[in-house]
């Protein structure tokens, strides 16, 4: 009973936020990846909240249940089932019936099982597209890690010609330009086509050099770097375009 | 190896284990068990086959990752490819740090009361614990001189259990920024155990000194899954700390343990994801137990007298009456007349004899009649 509950929830979500992206017609921004993703998406969010009006998943909602939560701004009722009533009622109307004005919304998309993917991209179909990693991992159901790369490389894929694709240059199982009709960009430390120079971790956190400006970042570890490196080129890829609606 | 001994708590609970309808306020071990949404996802990825091979030695790099933003949440910024290591518990944690920072003969400073299985982690790796004492009657509070004047040349490192345990002291922001001012001007690592920090009972948010990023060379900082998300039997827990640590602590981990089980690194993913809800939930039902246990020491005031906890599920009582003088020995006698286990002070250092530790883990059932023929017992005293 338990799981027939649990798929209705599923599709009965899935139909509330297609309805919602049809009528909305948000630039949605996808970040996929073994790690970082979370980070990379809220580095996202820093830099584009300044001049859009932008929603991003809450907590880790990332996947069959939390994508399309994310997309209607609800929050998931765990075992209430007062919680769930109240959520179909308020994705209802937020899917049909309310306009909104949120310009851009940046979702988390993880994988656990090998349908994940497919089934995450029937919901949404991303203007912007960011990999941040393929790591081997045991937490993923997927034959191997190369497996795993071509599911996340199904995200770059989805995207449209007037898009942005952005992979990590230092991971070698993104190395392989994708089919994508979208402009591919890669980004890394001194790799890739767009790149931090002179990067140091200080005491204070992360210092490099980008586009010729000398930046800090209060955070650790190169992958803080490579976030601000995505963020910063989507930022730029919407002051240049805008948001355009499909 | 001759000067390491079993934990005085476990040799108590082992000793209670032989006596019937015994009543056990000894160990720290939760009444609650794992919560449901971390068992159902752990039993998914084991019917997916997913958990018989090994991780690397640091951990699930998922996981490293939920870390990272877990401390990102309280203002610890860390690398979790580079600066965080999952393991075995925090014993694991602790004995990979001291076996890596330690050199034979030197020697870490400690707090008395504090957590029964530090000194013999300390020996273990070769050191050398020196106690120094809390402030009992102003709430169990640290004395920065006291600790200083501790400091030698054969001195390597701090530890620190903060919320303590057996006291349930929260210690000041200021107390300890001056304790990581000594580690920072003598040269020395902090080793900071943080297992209790869920566990507060006040309205002030729990400071965490790993913020500072002025002392992040110093530090190295424990938590363990164990309290918190009630998996004390699932054994893990992680440690972080700057690259350079990391790096060292990552080759004497990798030489005992290989890696912390798959299966529990399982469960830590979903415990950090989901498991908010069951925290505050925990936290709730021992504060209860807290003011519970308060209230029947306070009707026993003539025989134990305490310094109430603000955090964890311990209290530290002192015992009045004279038997108490001897804490070993008194809780010998009460595990044997009156079929209660306590821990004898004794086993947290110097200044805990005299004292019994008592847990508000446990039901209150337990609580209650522990206390019933607590009560009985010191009447036939």
């Amino acid at each position: 009973m338990r799981r027939i509950l649990a798929k209705f929830l599923v599709f009965y979500l899935k139909v509330c936020a297609k309805a919602y992206l049809r009528r909305n017609q948000p630039a949605v921004i996808a970040v996929t990846g073994t790690t970082n993703v979370y980070d990379t998406k809220q580095q996202i969010v820093s830099m584009l909240d300044q001049g859009y009006k932008v929603r991003t998943s809450k907590k880790n909602y990332s996947a069959k249940f939390g994508v399309p939560a994310s997309i209607l701004n609800v929050r998931l009722g765990g075992d209430s089932a007062v919680k769930w009533v109240k959520i179909c009622a308020q994705s209802f109307v937020r899917g049909f019936f309310i306009k909104s004005k949120i310009q851009i919304l940046i979702l988390e998309l993880a994988l656990k099982w090998q349908t994940d993917m497919n089934y995450l991209l029937s919901i949404v179909k991303p203007d912007i597209a960011v990999i941040t990693n393929v790591i081997p991992s045991t937490l993923v159901d997927y034959k191997s890690t190369d497996n795993l790369a071509s599911e996340y490389l199904k995200l770059a894929n989805a995207v449209p010609a007037r898009g942005l694709v952005l992979l990590n240059a230092h991971d070698e199982r993104l190395a392989k330009r994708p089919v994508s009709k979208g402009t591919v960009i890669y980004y890394g430390i001194e790799a890739g086509d767009i790149q931090a120079s002179d990067v140091k971790q200080t005491s204070e956190g992360m210092s490099f050099v980008y586009q010729g400006q000398k930046v800090t970042l209060p955070r650790f570890g190169k992958y803080a770097v490579l976030a601000f490196l995505a963020g910063s080129q989507i930022k730029s890829f919407f002051d240049k375009y805008g948001v355009k609606k499909k | 190896m001759a000067e390491i001994q079993v934990s005085p708590i476990k040799q108590m609970e082992y000793r209670a284990s032989k006596i019937s309808d015994v009543v056990s306020l000894a160990q720290g071990i939760p009444s609650f068990d794992t919560p449901e949404v971390i068992k159902d996802n752990v039993k998914a990825a084991m019917d997916a086959d997913l958990v018989a091979r090994y991780s690397l030695p640091q951990g699930l790099p998922e996981l490293r990752d939920m870390i990272s933003q877990k401390l990102a949440q309280d203002h610890m910024f860390y690398d979790s490819e580079t600066e965080i290591i999952v393991t075995c518990g925090a014993i694991e944690a602790l004995s990979a740090t001291f076996q890596s920072i330690l050199n034979h003969g030197d020697e870490v400073v400690l707090v008395s009361p504090s957590y029964a299985s530090y000194p013999e982690l300390i020996k273990v790796a070769g050191g050398k614990p020196i106690f120094a004492d809390l402030v009992e009657n102003e709430g169990w509070r640290l004395d920065v001189t006291a600790i200083e004047k501790k400091i030698s040349r054969k001195t390597k490192a701090l530890l620190i259990c903060n919320p303590n345990n057996p006291t349930g002291t929260i210690f000041t922001k200021q107390d300890l920024t001056s304790i990581a001012e000594l580690a920072l001007q003598n040269g020395l690592f902090l080793v900071l155990d943080e297992v209790y920090k869920d566990f507060v009972y006040g309205e002030e948010p729990f400071y965490f000194l790993a913020q500072e990023k002025k002392y992040r060379q110093n530090i190295i900082r424990i938590f363990s899954l164990s309290k918190s998300y009630a998996m004390t039997g699932w054994r893990i827990a992680y440690l972080h700390s700057a690259a350079e640590n990391i790096v060292e602590i990552l080759k004497v981990h990798d030489s005992l343990v290989t890696c912390a089980p798959v299966v529990s690194q399982y469960g830590a993913y979903t415990a950090l994801q989901r498991g908010d809800g069951a925290v505050k939930e925990f936290t709730q039902v021992y504060n209860r137990r807290r003011n519970l246990m308060c209230h029947r020491l306070d009707k026993m005031e003539k025989y134990l007298t305490y310094q109430t906890p603000g955090a964890s599920y311990f209290i530290l009582p002192k015992v009045l009456v004279r038997q108490g003088s001897d804490s070993w020995k008194f809780c010998i006698n009460l595990l044997e007349q009156a079929k209660v286990a306590l821990v004898p002070g004794v086993a947290f250092g110097p200044s805990g004899e005299g004292h019994v530790r008592i847990s508000f883990g446990r039901s209150d059932d337990d609580i209650n009649l522990a206390f019933d023929r607590m009560e009985k017992f010191f009447e036939y005293l």
